[in-house]
């Protein structure tokens, strides 16, 4: 079975410890996995593994889904030179 | 910490029906936007390959339910590598075109069959060592032929996920 690797960039509403919610153009399903990366006031990058917790279409158009994360408590310092590919 | 803006990753597995030096046809359970850019990843012709690709068409189920089919073309971001899909089909037509289709013989060619066929072409050698299957490259072959309909006609958006 082949795999499809999207990344696509998503808007944050909320972000609280180990709960956020963010804003994404495109839909989840209520268990995946998802690899968020950040890019925080000094400039570093974080990255963590996020579960959805729930997704909620947002009426109008372009399309756009409200996600519920649940994050880990600890994030990781990711490379700035752009997301892993391997 | 503030943070406002951020990115998502997420894998998801899909099928593939049909792959070019061009792009593939996909089968994906969820819609994918037109226009979505992805790293595909899969298994062909003996080794783990990879390749950036952009969702061109997408074709859904009439019954709104059940997979879609997504059309998508590589991206030509690096050259074509030994770890690249297009390079493994581009060497496998390379050799397509010179072993697995025989040159036609009988009588509308003015050959009766019996002729000792002589090649002055030098033998390719078969890539990175693996072992051409002409097996696989035949059901390429078919499945192209059957992907062209598919492909030919006209294109329309997936329904969007309904909410339950």
């Amino acid at each position: 079975m082949a795999q499809l690797r999207i990344t696509v960039d998503a808007e944050i509403e909320h972000w609280l410890d180990t709960r956020a919610v963010v804003i994404s153009s495109s839909a989840c399903t209520c268990g995946d996995e998802l690899l968020v990366h950040s890019l925080d006031d000094n400039g570093q990058m974080t990255s963590c593994t996020a579960k959805v917790m729930a997704c909620e279409p947002i009426l109008g158009h372009p399309a756009r889904y409200r996600v519920s994360l649940a994050l880990p408590a600890a994030l990781v310092t990711a490379p700035l030179d752009g997301l892993p590919v391997a | 910490m503030t943070v406002t803006i951020t990115s998502l990753t997420r894998s998801k597995p899909i099928r593939i029906y049909d792959v070019s030096a061009g792009g593939c046809l996909l089968e994906s359970r969820e819609p994918l936007p037109v226009g979505t850019v992805g790293l595909l990843t899969m298994d062909f012709d003996g080794r783990r390959r990879q390749e950036w690709i952009r969702v061109c068409r997408v074709q859904a189920d009439e019954s709104r339910r059940g997979p879609c089919l997504v059309s998508v073309e590589f991206l030509p971001l690096e050259p074509a590598g030994a770890d690249s899909i297009r390079g493994a089909v581009l060497r496998l037509r390379a050799v397509g075109t010179r072993s697995h289709f025989p040159t036609p013989s009988g009588r509308s060619s003015g050959d009766t069959g019996k002729s000792v066929e002589c090649d002055d072409t030098p033998p390719v050698p078969s890539s990175a060592g693996a072992p051409v299957d002409h097996e696989d490259l035949n059901s390429s072959c078919i499945s192209l032929e059957l992907a062209t309909p598919l492909l030919s006609s006209p294109a329309r958006e997936c329904p969007k996920p309904e909410k339950e």
